[in-house]
């Protein structure tokens, strides 16, 4: 067991460091000179030619790479062109939006995919099984982004129940975001809890129980249910994988100030710096909560050693 | 596989019947309706649904319904392509690494590894950073952000059709590595490609109008979905229909695409059924 983690943990910084060597190789071909934005189009040469000795950038790429790789151990990742405003900065004062976005959607999703699941695994196969499978197809293929603007036309416009966009604080401003976000990855979830208690409830522990006189709620809940978690775990964390990707989306449509809708002011405004430091922040947190949901599972489930 | 045995599938028969609604409606789009989908018409501006224009107008003036089939031609589009560029280079890397193993074959996984370290939205996000917004960038980048994942398919798919004797066979009568390839490994390695093909292209429209809704794809007055959607944003109060319908539209063939990989799956690949690990999970609702 701990030499699995220990193993996975030196296999995080490698990982890293090739997702680093791409953002860093990507965005030093990407078209556009970044001295020549910082400063404007109408920049004086000599200015220009400074600012381009300053950033470095007339060194051969390699020595660029290494400087920067220097840096970024140090996490400095250099300073917003748009802002003039360290990286680190700019993103750690977004971490904690986007965190608590995070963790709420998750919670949404879990509360809602595992009960639409319990409820279509003990009614399979009648109409309640039907409409669940139904609304979870349908929930699959919604952008997030339609639904986002059809909840806000719902509840801001029509009922003026929450404020449509914005964090000024106060829960109000957390319920639509979060539900968007969080019923976007719940049909994931309530297959694989269907599927999973399904399973289980056809294993012979389960005869076992109710030919000694469990009663079915407790068969159901206390045997059933709490096998069936193990691999719920598993599609949650990779849920997560599609959870950051519609926090970008959602963070936008909500005026959300988190990393998400950092990362596409960057894009739009062409800020590279700030680019490629998001871009490392969402690697190392995918990574670091693969890394997590995979010794849970582990933990949760004593039949898996990982050797 | 015969067209009686995908209709035994309902769902796939589905999905079929609606993806073919979808074509016609995009390949007829002139003929099916009199308004042009980018011509202004300030006096009609933001009109409700009616006998002249069935799905309303937008802010400018046009004809949703117009702009809706002449936006299912630029889906339709961006999916075969983006699909299309992650099964040539993914399947490629993929046959080429399984086939010859050794190095090669670490390289090109590990370079796998590294891409996969984002989520493909998130992959596709920094592909458009760099090359710089517009809808053919956007395909490029929602075709590279698929490539990891059909590349492992098929290096996973080959290794197991690689062993067979048949290949041993055909390699003994003095056939070449590439004939082998191409003519006897990857026909017998298509069905997996075939269901996570169907499959990505409903989650590369998703993720495509997701990027366009961002500002970053197909740029007004191109009638692309989520692009309508994004510019008719600020009128969600006044004429919701001009952000419902397009909305509606996505759904409907993300839906269709999804239903009919399903479906080919149980038909074409009943064994993986449940994978998550090496296939892609049908569109996320993530774009």
């Amino acid at each position: 067991m701990w030499v699995y983690i220990a193993r996975r943990l030196l296999a995080l910084p490698l990982v890293l460091l090739g997702v680093s060597v791409l953002v860093f190789l990507a965005l030093h071909l990407a078209p556009g000179d970044p001295a020549q934005i910082m400063l404007g189009e109408v920049a004086p040469r000599e200015q220009l030619e400074r600012l381009r000795q300053e950033l470095g950038l007339d060194q051969p790429l390699v020595v660029q790479y290494v400087r920067w790789l220097g840096r970024l151990v140090q996490l400095d990742l250099g300073r917003s062109i748009r802002s003039n405003r360290p990286v680190v900065e700019e993103i750690g004062a977004r971490i904690p939006a986007t965190a608590q976005l995070a963790a709420t959607a998750v919670a949404v999703a879990v509360a809602i995919g595992v009960t639409a699941g319990v409820v279509s695994a003990r009614r399979a196969n009648t109409w309640v099984d039907q409409v669940v499978t139904i609304v979870a197809m349908a929930g699959v293929a919604m952008p997030v982004f339609w639904q986002a603007l059809m909840l806000i036309l719902l509840f801001s416009v029509y009922l003026g129940w929450l404020p449509p966009s914005g964090r000024l604080g106060g829960w109000q401003y957390l319920v639509l975001p979060a539900v968007t976000l969080g019923t976007s990855a719940a049909a994931a979830i309530t297959r694989m809890t269907r599927s999973t208690m399904l399973e289980v409830l056809g294993l012979d522990f389960i005869r076992t129980a109710r030919a000694k006189g469990v009663s079915e709620a407790r068969v159901f809940f206390h045997h059933a249910l709490r096998n069936a978690l193990v691999p719920v775990v598993t599609i949650v964390g990779l849920e997560f994988g599609s959870l950051m990707a519609g926090a970008v989306i959602t963070e936008t449509v909500f005026a959300w100030p988190g990393v998400g809708r950092l990362v596409v002011d960057a894009i739009r405004s062409r800020d590279l710096p700030v680019v490629q430091g998001c871009v490392l922040f969402f690697a190392a947190s995918y990574a670091l909560i693969n890394l997590v949901v995979d010794v849970t599972y582990a933990l949760l489930d004593p039949r898996i050693r990982y050797g | 596989m015969s067209i009686q045995r995908l209709l035994s599938n309902h769902k796939a028969a589905a999905g079929a019947a609606i993806l073919a609604v979808i074509t016609v409606g995009a390949v007829l789009a002139p003929w099916l309706t009199p308004h042009d989908p980018i011509q202004q018409n300030l006096s009609q501006r933001l009109r409700g649904p009616s006998w002249e224009h069935w799905l309303g107008t937008d802010q400018y003036g046009r004809d949703m319904f117009a702009r809706i089939l002449y936006g299912a031609r630029i889906s339709l589009r961006l999916g075969l392509v983006s699909v299309g560029i992650a099964l040539l280079l993914g399947g490629a890397m993929g046959l080429v690494a399984a086939y010859y193993g050794g190095w090669l074959e670490q390289v090109l996984m590990r370079l796998v590894d590294v891409l996969l370290a984002l989520p493909a939205f998130l992959l596709a996000l920094t592909v458009v950073a760099v090359l710089g917004p517009g809808l053919n960038n956007v395909m490029i980048a929602v075709g590279i952000s698929y490539v990891p994942i059909f590349a492992r398919l098929t290096r996973a798919t080959v290794l197991t059709v690689r062993e067979l004797d048949y290949v041993a066979a055909a390699r003994a009568i003095g056939a070449g590595d590439f004939r082998i390839m191409l003519r006897h490994i990857l026909p017998n390695a298509i069905n997996p490609l075939i269901v996570q093909g169907t499959l990505a292209m409903a989650s590369s429209i998703l993720a495509a109008a997701g990027l366009s809704f961002l500002g970053l794809g197909a740029q007004p007055p191109t009638p692309e979905w989520g692009s309508m959607l994004a510019s008719a944003r600020p009128y969600l109060r006044l004429a919701h229909h001009t952000v419902t319908f397009p909305g509606l539209a996505i759904m409907v063939t993300v839906l269709a695409f999804n239903m009919l990989g399903d479906g080919l799956r149980d038909l074409l690949d009943p064994r993986s059924r449940g994978l998550h690990r090496t296939a892609p999970r049908e569109a996320g609702p993530a774009a």
